[in-house]
């Protein structure tokens, strides 16, 4: 007889809520969110979590400006493998090789695509004085190309090689990563001899070039020189003053050296014979390729989009359009080329097709971060908001209906939890368990259901001395009965009103938790989103980092709190005559 | 293509796991348990936060169970090295100047340190490595010690009881329109000692001002133990040696250091040398800071003083400290670090640590002179005009400006509130400053190192073989890349490259191989099942 | 019981609360919170190193000698040394919360005094365009997490359009060094404006609201329809009559915010590096420093419970049915 009247006041707020415009609004927004948080795989267009990065064939040419500044400019990629190395034919044009095969010619025409028969990584291209390109690759691969074509020459190991050089029409010297020298002879059938490092220690050489007397000069990891002399057939330890890994070196034909590496360390030699000399550059991150002219000026080009030229007294860092891993440089008659990219991340880009709302600091996707954002929104509002309602209700009901010693005890509880702030209570929970879900969860409930209990207690202080009420008592109902039967569903509106309110509350807390740094770990929260905002200096610039999660809190809690307006009317009807 | 390649490696490890498998008595082994990998939380240090999650990635690759805990920095502190309840823990050293003699970071590994609450949590332990750590703590010829020095780096390196992950470059900027001659020191960046006496004003205003994230704990020499504390007192403080730009000992309050045998150490100081209130500083007052310092225990300072026995002033500016035991690195870290203090206004303190802020006598002789605190805001100095190196500063003042976070701090520097940063920029601002014309930015080489420290005592980690293998599986040069955008290193030792006098170039280096890690866990007695999961 | 009686047992309550909390805390940071010296290993402090360190914080007693003591100060008003400013925490707490309250306090007046008129006047335009455009703005504010707001304010005033200051209190060079010279001066309201206007927003919605829909349940009493029939004016009965009487819940709820506000608004405090108690609590939380985070949760605790006191005793005089048993 009892349940129908239960049922009659959950229809109620429907009903009224069915009734107001901007309750629908708050109703199909929420929906919509709700759909959007469990059909998030479904919706995100990449992985929230993976640092999305791209590997692409680059090129950027040295332009002039009107104004006479240097911009090295970017041009149409020529493909999606990294170019790894590059040579002048002494003509104005020469050859790139890259990953995955790539290889292609640089003449009066532009770029040609001539492509190599296997997908194996290309380290190093030479051009040999009679135009012969010699091509070395990763697992022993060594090819000559002649015209347009190859001709694949065995290797004794599948070892990773590095570099190669010529050091006159029919020999070239090829080193590899685990300190390889070979020697290539072309003059009848192609023979491959192996010289002997006289280090022995495994070490890469990561580079090669012949020096200006005619030996052979390769530098690599821990600043490890080798100088290979042609005449005796021998190599020998060389210094060039540094233990840092060196990955370019190039050497003019009148004898001016100059070897990068790890750390942005540059050295330089100025004649054949002169002692190797450290510059400051200003920046230390890797260079990988260097060039450098007979009148001593040089470039060197790094990773991320470094360039980098010598104007005579220092090393200057140049304007680049690109923040790309540079690995070659071209100087093919006046055209300079810097050449890369091997994969690099695609942090804070703008929004774009590929990246709806652009990428963070690590490149990764944000609307795939902010669709992920609501579960965890909603997750905290409604379970938060469930737990609060199922603490505060009861907890405000008997204190209310038994008053006394009951409602001492039970209020002055609420009274010491309304002492309690919020953000440092969480932070001690976090500090005492781990930060987690449930810490979260926990933190916003604690602390709210004493409002609950509050509003609660002081409407069952009214009803309980109401007629019917004591009517019931009169009749014989037990305290239970009364308390859940008779006055409970008195306080229904009230309860559906707070849990309403309270779920807009959670959801808020939550954020302000995650904006705090103490959110759950390895989940994705929209609190969370625009703390790595902050914390990752780039939101007053990336405007597609910060705008949407918030609107996002702002559009959740706002439909629920109008949805909770529209439950006030059943909560105080006296509210409903006026309107 | 990452996907594809991850597949295609984990079929190929299936299959040759069957192989090896039907082989073996690999149905005997069981799973090898799951470990965890402590680091901090994203809010405290997202470069150390997300190096645990790529790790994690090629540890499972080989087959391994990890799970990945992020910890509040107190707690992950108490925890590794209080509880030493861990299994590999990633946290890191700062490189303060003091640092750059190899004595403390390579004390990190004595096994005498391994007691809860030591330097050596992970528990290593190599008689070897021990017997030559005590032999270069007593070297006193500079170049045998360094023969020393690098032989404890090849010693502990192919153990692997650690793993370098990187040396992090502090990315910091100052306006080059309000200050020139800034120099960045490693380890410290432009806020070094030297910073302020070096820095020439450009335009109207001659008062340096810093900008830091953070305030000192307090001014108090005696209590005060944070870095930001001492590195703002040290410019009111003298001391008898200070460490140059370069790092290299120079005479400061001393003239003449005389080291008259292993123990005993005669110095003598400046003549004419005043303190801020007028009074002169005598052989008496270094005497007195010393005993004094030693007497009241005080801490911070308790590892540089611990090989000191007393000093006593042989005359009016002539002192000799009496070692207890031969110290190698005595003469210029605890030299350069311990500030001299008025005699006649601290004698009579008796408990110098509860002295309430305005009783503490902020009374120094260095080139500055304390001028005010406000807390939370800031902090301020003036020249010393009469100072013996006041010829050499260029600027009228100090100001230490104090805000909440580095965001503040930025736009601090952006709208030219302050000349500098204190501490290194987030990743994001440092394209912002490079792209404004007024800023500078320095890029500074740290010997400071982050680290995975492995729990020696827990299995599997026990095992240096394992270790070994695990640390060929971490991908350090992505960390570096992605993590750090380049601006860093991989590290091989816990002595970095930029520490060039003493790091060892010839250490083992374990390159990112997969392959390679997967042959040395086959080699150290693993196989996995059918799954893919690693059995022992 | 009379009123007297049940004014000297309320307090006593509240008394009895602060008791708690403060008993609470005492435990709940010496068993929950990291060891105070833990830090100081990455400042290469041995064991027995740290030990000394201990003791010079009283942490070598045993626990209820540590615990009496705390109690036997904070009764005198002593909460001791801040372990880690090496000062005494109250001097910490009354300039911190000084800072927070200036920013809260002229924050809720605001609002509140923007928001009663306007919650007034859309009683009186109820079911207007207007009501529903000042309905959806004091929910959409309330809505929007107050770090975001503050974030979007920086990024417009601060940086996009550049006259507005974005943190701190004062430019360099302080010129005023007392607290109440200090936030007198031009440049500390300039500094306090875009703060003050993000907390205001936020809690604008609540006296709208309230005041809107106390003053529709006003207009149906009738001492409204009185003065209807008595041929008095809409407006006059609107702010004469309906609005002195729906003033108390307002009043109430002000009583109870302004409470709440002496936690301050961390995140603001952080968004704005505003010197305030809030983020002074989290560092002292975080760097295990026992006496000022005891202290900066006692205060914060005594402020609310106060005011609920007070708000508690207004209503009993209120509403009759509410017996004092």
């Amino acid at each position: 007889m009892m349940i129908p009247s239960y049922i009659k006041s959950a229809a109620k707020p429907l009903r009224l809520v069915l009734s107001d415009r901007l309750a629908v609004i708050g109703l199909a927004v929420l929906s919509v969110i709700i759909a959007m948080a469990l059909a998030a795989p479904l919706l995100s267009t990449h992985d929230p979590n993976v640092v999305n990065e791209v590997e692409d064939a680059s090129v950027l040419t040295r332009q002039l400006g009107e104004d006479g500044a240097v911009l090295w400019t970017l041009e149409p990629s020529l493909g999606e493998y990294a170019i790894q190395a590059a040579d002048e034919d002494g003509a104005g044009g020469g050859i790139a090789v890259g990953r995955h095969g790539s290889v292609f010619r640089y003449g009066p025409d532009g770029w040609i695509n001539i492509g190599f028969d296997t997908d194996v990584d290309l380290n190093s291209v030479a051009i040999g004085p009679d135009g012969r390109a010699l091509v070395v690759g990763a697992n022993g691969t060594i090819a000559v190309l002649t015209g347009n074509d190859w001709t694949k020459v065995d290797a004794p190991s599948p070892a990773e090689l590095r570099a190669v050089a010529w050091i006159d029409a029919e020999t070239a010297l090829i080193v590899g990563a685990t300190e390889e020298i070979w020697l290539a002879d072309f003059t009848s059938a192609p023979i491959i001899t192996e010289i002997k490092s006289p280090v022995g220690r495994g070490f890469a050489l990561n580079a090669v070039q012949r020096d200006a007397d005619g030996t052979m000069l390769a530098v690599g990891a821990r600043g490890l020189a080798i100088r290979y002399d042609p005449a005796k057939k021998q190599a020998a330890i060389d210094r060039l003053g540094t233990q840092r890994e060196m990955n370019g070196l190039h050497i003019s034909p009148n004898g001016h050296a100059l070897a990068v590496g790890e750390r942005g360390v540059a050295v330089r030699r100025a004649a054949m014979g002169e002692r190797w000399v450290e510059e400051e550059t200003p920046d230390t991150r890797a260079l990988r390729a260097g060039w450098v002219g007979d009148n001593g000026s040089a470039i060197a080009v790094g990773r991320n989009g470094i360039i980098i030229e010598h104007d005579g007294a220092a090393w200057q860092r140049m304007p680049a359009e690109s923040e790309r891993h540079f690995r070659a440089l071209l100087v093919a008659g006046d055209t300079l080329i810097a050449l890369g990219s091997d994969r690099f991340v695609n942090r804070l880009a703008a929004p774009s097709s590929a990246h709806w709302f652009g990428t963070d600091h690590l490149g990764r996707d944000l609307f795939s971060q902010n669709v992920y954002g609501s579960r965890i929104a909603l997750l905290v509002g409604f379970l938060g908001a469930l737990l609060v309602m199922l603490i505060g209700t009861n907890v405000g009901l008997v204190a209310g209906y038994f008053r006394g010693r009951t409602e001492t005890v039970l209020m002055r509880t609420v009274d010491v939890m309304y002492g309690i702030p919020f953000e440092p209570f969480a932070l001690i929970l976090v500090l005492l368990f781990e930060p987690s879900l449930t810490i979260v969860i926990l933190a916003v409930s604690l602390l709210t259901w004493r409002t609950v209990a509050r509003l609660i207690r002081s409407q069952v202080l009214s009803l309980r001395e109401r007629p019917f009420v004591k009517a019931a008592r009169v009749a014989g109902a037990s305290d239970l009965r009364i308390m859940y039967l008779h006055i409970f569903p008195n306080v229904m509106p009230l309860v559906f009103l707070e849990l309403a309110i309270i779920v807009g509350v959670s959801i808020i807390a939550e954020a302000t938790l995650s904006f705090l740094g103490l959110g759950p770990p390895q989940s994705i929260s929209w609190g969370g989103i625009l703390h790595n905002a902050r914390l990752s200096g780039a939101w007053r610039t990336a405007w597609w980092w910060n705008l949407p999660p918030g609107f996002f809190i702002m559009t959740t809690v706002l439909s629920v709190f109008f949805i909770s307006r529209s439950l006030e009317l059943i909560a105080n009807p006296r509210l409903r005559a006026r309107q | 293509m990452k996907a594809c390649t991850r597949r295609l490696g984990y079929s190929l490890l299936v299959s040759t796991a069957l192989a090896f498998g039907a082989a073996s008595v690999a149905s005997a082994q069981e799973r090898v348990p799951a470990v965890t990998i402590g680091t901090t939380t994203e809010a405290y240090d997202p470069i150390r936060y997300e190096a645990a999650f790529i790790i994690a990635e090629k540890w499972r690759e080989l087959g391994l169970e990890v799970n990945i805990q992020p910890t509040e920095f107190s707690t992950l502190l108490g925890k590794f090295y209080d509880e030493q309840d861990f299994d590999a823990t990633i946290i890191g050293w700062s490189g303060r100047v003091d640092r750059l003699d190899p004595q403390f970071f390579l004390g990190t590994l004595d096994s005498r340190q391994s007691a809860p609450g030591g330097n050596n949590p992970g528990g290593y332990n190599n008689a070897k490595y021990d017997e030559l750590f005590t032999a270069q703590s007593q070297e006193f010829d500079v170049e045998k010690r360094r023969d020393l020095v690098h032989q404890l780096q090849e010693v502990y390196t192919p153990d692997a009881p650690l793993t370098v992950l990187f040396y992090r470059d502090e990315v910091v900027a100052y306006n080059n329109t309000a200050f020139d001659g800034m120099n960045a020191m490693a380890g410290e960046g432009l806020y070094s000692e030297w910073g302020p006496m070096q820095a020439k004003p450009l335009g109207e205003r001659k008062t340096l001002r810093i900008g830091g994230p953070q305030e000192p704990d307090n001014l108090n020499p005696l209590a005060s133990t944070s870095v930001w504390g001492w590195k703002w007192m040290r410019l009111y403080y003298d001391r008898l040696v200070r460490l140059s730009p370069e790092v290299e000992p120079v005479l400061w309050a001393a003239t003449a250091i005389n080291a008259v045998d292993e123990k005993t150490i005669d110095v003598t100081l400046r003549e004419g040398m005043t303190f801020h209130d007028g009074k002169p500083l005598t052989a008496e007052d270094v005497a007195f800071t010393y005993n004094y310092y030693k007497e009241k225990k005080f801490a911070y300072f308790g590892a540089y003083l611990a090989p000191l026995d007393n000093v006593e002033a042989t005359g009016d500016l002539t002192l000799r400290f009496n070692l207890s035991q031969p110290s190698a690195s005595f003469a210029n870290i605890a030299l350069s670090q311990i500030p001299i203090l008025p005699k006649h206004l601290w004698e009579g303190i008796d408990n110098p640590g509860e002295l309430t802020p305005e009783a503490i006598p902020m009374v120094g002789s260095g080139p500055f002179v304390h001028k005010g605190y406000s807390r939370g805001e800031i902090m301020s100095l003036s020249k010393n005009d009469t100072h013996f190196h006041a010829d050499d500063i260029a600027v009228d003042g100090v100001e230490f400006v104090i805000y909440a976070d580095m965001e503040g701090v930025f736009t601090g520097l952006q709208t030219a509130a302050i000349d500098m940063t204190a501490w290194r920029m987030e990743a994001g601002q440092i394209p912002l400053a490079e792209k404004q014309e007024n800023l500078t930015v320095v890029s500074v080489p740290d010997f400071g190192y982050y680290h995975l420290t492995f729990n020696t005592r827990r299995d599997p980690f026990g095992d240096a073989a394992t270790r070994r293998a695990l640390t060929m599986a971490m991908d350090r040069e992505r960390m570096v890349n992605v993590l750090l955008d380049g601006r860093g290193e991989v590290g091989h030792s816990i002595i970095a490259p930029v520490n060039a006098f003493w790091s060892n170039p010839f250490v083992e280096q374990f390159e990112f191989d997969m392959d390679a890690a997967r042959a040395a866990l086959k080699d150290a007695g693993y196989s996995w099942d059918a799954e893919g999961r690693l059995l022992k | 019981m009379n009123r007297r009686n049940y004014l000297i047992r309320r307090a006593l309550q509240a008394l009895a609360s602060l008791f708690v909390i403060a008993t609470l805390l005492f435990f709940l940071f010496r068993w929950g919170l990291p060891d105070p010296t833990t830090a100081l290993v990455a400042d290469g402090l041995s064991p027995e190193q740290r030990e000394l360190v201990r003791q010079s914080f009283g942490l070598d007693q045993p626990l209820w000698r540590q615990y009496l003591l705390f109690l036997q100060n904070a009764v005198q008003g002593d909460f001791g040394f801040s372990f880690h400013y090496r000062a005494p925490v109250a001097d910490i707490i009354w300039e911190r919360l000084g800072n927070t309250m200036v920013l809260m306090v002229t924050a809720i007046l605001v609002a509140y005094i923007i928001g009663v008129p306007l919650g007034a006047w859309l009683s009186w335009r109820r079911g207007t365009r207007a009501d529903t455009v000042g309905i959806f703005a004091g929910l959409m504010f309330r809505s929007a997490p107050m770090f975001w707001t503050g974030m979007i304010g920086i990024l417009v005033f601060g940086v996009m359009l550049g006259f507005l200051p974005t943190s701190g209190m004062r430019t360099l060079p302080y010129e005023a060094s007392g607290f109440f010279d200090k936030i007198t001066t031009v440049d500390f309201l300039w500094h306090l404006t875009l703060p003050t206007i993000v907390v205001a927003l936020y809690y604008l919605g609540s006296p709208l609201l309230i005041m809107r829909n106390t003053m529709l349940e006003v207009y149906g009493e009738d001492f409204i329809e009185m003065a209807r029939a008595k041929g008095l004016p809409e407006r006059t009965i609107l702010y004469k009559h309906a609005a002195r009487n729906a003033l108390l819940p307002v009043v109430t709820q002000l009583a109870v915010t302004i409470g709440l506000a002496a936690g301050g608004q961390v995140v603001v405090e952080v968004v704005f590096s505003w010197p305030g108690l809030g983020r002074e609590i989290l560092n002292a939380v975080r760097t295990s420093d026992f006496p000022l985070a005891q202290a900066s949760f006692l205060v914060m605790a005594a402020f609310v419970i106060t005011l609920n006191l007070l708000v508690d005793i207004f209503y009993s005089t209120l509403d009759p049915r509410v017996s004092f048993k």
